[in-house]
């Protein structure tokens, strides 16, 4: 069953220049220049429960906007969706006692007060029983191993933390589908991976259908099977983060060692060279001509190691950023 | 029933994050308590420099009386809200409140009264060692219908001032930068409400003028029942128009909120 469908979803924001200067400052004032920005512009996908799904996408690429509209937060220009059967922007509360949405950089739990008064605050909200709550609560703070920061204010407690406390706030309500906007922003790698450890496991155990943003590639990597990279507001890709370089070039990285120092020029004919200092070289060829060429740099240089390697995803996905997939070379050459 | 649970949580934790800021609140009072005594000193060197022994119907004491009284009540009343929802409204903390099953509205009315049963608290004992003070020195009448009156007034004036402040606050949607306003309307309704001075030191016409409004309903009307000023029938009546203007104000702040609510940018991302 899909739980979530976006049919031609589009978003575009209203937005004021200014150029630079007093003078420019006081014509403002008498007539702005209004220009309109395609924040998001024709999405359409379909999310089955109990998918995992990530939007990876530079800033500005629509990925939170597309969450917003999806939680009813926002009003598209145009196109249509439903969550859970619902249209979310119509913000029924039967939708809304079903899902979720935690956003890293906004917090919904009370600063000055110790962080179960807000979990008991969002029982109450979202209605739970006094016996689930205390089951999940239980659960979800053994867990996250933060049981013994129950009682202390939110606002001594460390940004890591509390990420969990908005988490399990998020989760009170067992929802079946959460939205997560960067929820391991600002996060040091060992939290970022108890985060990362914990949503894969609740994910399991509860079938819930999550979508969530990121920067961190690792974070998607680790996962989400299944991948959607936003930019300028469109799907450039949607499936599996570790075949992104498939859809891209069959290409290959050679990993190059010397014994003597090798000028750049004899190393251009073979393809291009990403790194180069005389006794290491780093060159990309294509996949097809792996076998003729390598044998060729074997016999002609003095080789002391030689490695063959799949070009990273990061690169990939960099590409994949550029406008219109154009492919962006001279940056690996810097 | 269940639904209500989640308000009266939202009281209760408003409540909870008053007493926190128990040291501000006190604060507050000391702060107001010198404007009181500036307005005292002025009074006194007014009633002593003119031959009359009433001025624009005050005697000396009930004039003394209005001043620390209207201190005291327009600090109860106040509302100190609107930076926090222009605040949520400016950053995007809204939305949380748009993706959750609780109402807006309910939600800042019960956290407004959980943070005002605290402050309503100190005020009351306040209240009380001041009026024992008043009829110590001037032997000053004081029914128990007065003061039950004046504390039904109080809450009406409470709900007044709220939807006003919350109906102004619906204008952060369109202005980003709404300080400038929120300190304009702060002094007026300080103004027009009596705060400062009773309204009739400033003529029949302005008297007028503010009978139409709904400012005087916040301090100068609750003020004026204690100072047993009014006949009953005034009382009742003017009960009654606070009663309307709190019913005239939810309309209006749903027309700002909602016309507010279509033009809401959920910032960020």
């Amino acid at each position: 069953m899909s739980i979530i469908q976006m049919e031609g979803l589009s978003k575009s924001f209203k937005y004021y220049e200014k150029e630079l200067g007093l003078k420019k400052s006081l014509k403002n004032l008498v007539r702005r220049k209004s220009l309109i920005k395609d924040a998001v512009s024709e999405i359409s996908l379909v999310i089955e429960q109990g998918e995992m799904v990530g939007f990876l996408g530079p800033n500005g690429s629509g990925k939170t906007t597309t969450l917003k509209m999806l939680s009813g937060i926002l009003y598209p220009t145009s196109g249509q969706a439903t969550v859970l059967g619902y249209v979310p922007w119509e913000r029924k509360k039967e939708f809304k006692m079903q899902f979720s949405i935690v956003m890293g950089q906004k917090s919904q739990l009370w600063w000055d007060l110790p962080a179960n008064e807000s979990l008991y605050l969002n029982k109450c909200i979202y209605e739970v029983e006094d016996k689930p709550y205390n089951l999940v609560l239980d659960e979800l703070t053994e867990m996250l191993d933060v049981k013994d920061l129950l009682n202390i204010q939110v606002r001594r407690l460390s940004l890591g933390e509390r990420m969990k406390m908005e988490l399990i706030a998020s989760l009170i309500h067992r929802p079946k589908v959460i939205f997560l906007d960067e929820p391991t922003i600002g996060l040091d790698l060992i939290s970022q991976k108890r985060i990362r450890e914990f949503l894969k496991y609740y994910n399991e155990q509860t079938k819930a259908t999550v979508i969530l943003t990121s920067h961190y590639m690792a974070d998607i990597e680790d996962l989400c099977k299944r991948a959607i990279i936003i930019n300028q507001g469109k799907i450039v890709y949607d499936g599996d983060l570790r075949r992104v370089n498939e859809l891209l070039h069959a290409k290959k990285i050679i990993k190059l060692q010397f014994t003597d120092e090798v000028p750049r020029q004899a190393l251009s004919e073979y393809g291009t060279i990403t790194q180069h200092d005389g006794m290491n070289a780093v060159i990309e060829i294509d996949k097809h001509d792996l076998q003729r060429l390598s044998k060729m740099i074997l016999d002609r240089f003095p080789i002391l190691d030689f490695t063959v390697e799949d070009i990273p995803v990061e690169r990939g996905i960099e590409s994949l950023y550029q406008k219109d997939g154009v492919r962006h070379e001279s940056l690996a050459e810097v | 029933m269940k639904a209500l649970q989640k308000y009266k949580r939202t009281y209760i934790l408003a409540l909870q994050n008053a007493m926190e800021y128990r040291t501000d609140f006190l604060m507050g009072i000391i702060s107001g308590g010198f404007i009181i005594l500036v307005q005292c000193f002025l009074w006194t060197a007014v009633f002593r420099s003119s031959p009359q022994e009433i001025i624009n119907g005050y005697t000396y004491s009930q004039i003394i009386i209005y001043s620390v009284l209207s201190g005291v009540v327009s600090k109860l009343v106040s509302a100190g809200f609107e930076g926090e929802i222009a605040n949520d409204i400016k950053t995007g903390g809204l939305s949380k409140f748009i993706a959750q099953p609780i109402h807006y509205f309910s939600y800042r009315i019960c956290s407004f009264f959980g943070e005002k049963t605290v402050q309503t608290g100190v005020v009351l004992v306040l209240f009380v060692v001041l009026m024992t003070v008043f009829i110590q020195i001037w032997g000053f009448p004081l029914r128990v219908g007065q003061i039950v009156m004046f504390l039904v007034s109080i809450l009406f004036g409470m709900l007044i001032n709220f939807l006003l402040f919350y109906s102004i606050s619906a204008l952060a949607f369109i202005i980003t930068e709404v300080w400038g306003v929120y300190i304009a309307f702060n002094q007026g309704v300080y103004l027009l409400s009596g705060a400062i001075f009773p309204l009739n030191i400033f003529g029949d016409t302005f008297a007028t003028i503010s009978s139409y409004l709904p400012f005087q309903y916040v301090v100068f009307f609750p003020v004026k029942i204690i100072l047993g000023s009014l006949a009953v029938h005034e009382i009742v009546s003017g009960l009654l128009l606070q009663a309307v203007w709190v019913t005239v104000l939810l309309v209006i702040s749903k027309l700002a909120w909602d016309s507010g609510m279509k033009k809401y940018v959920a910032v960020g991302g």
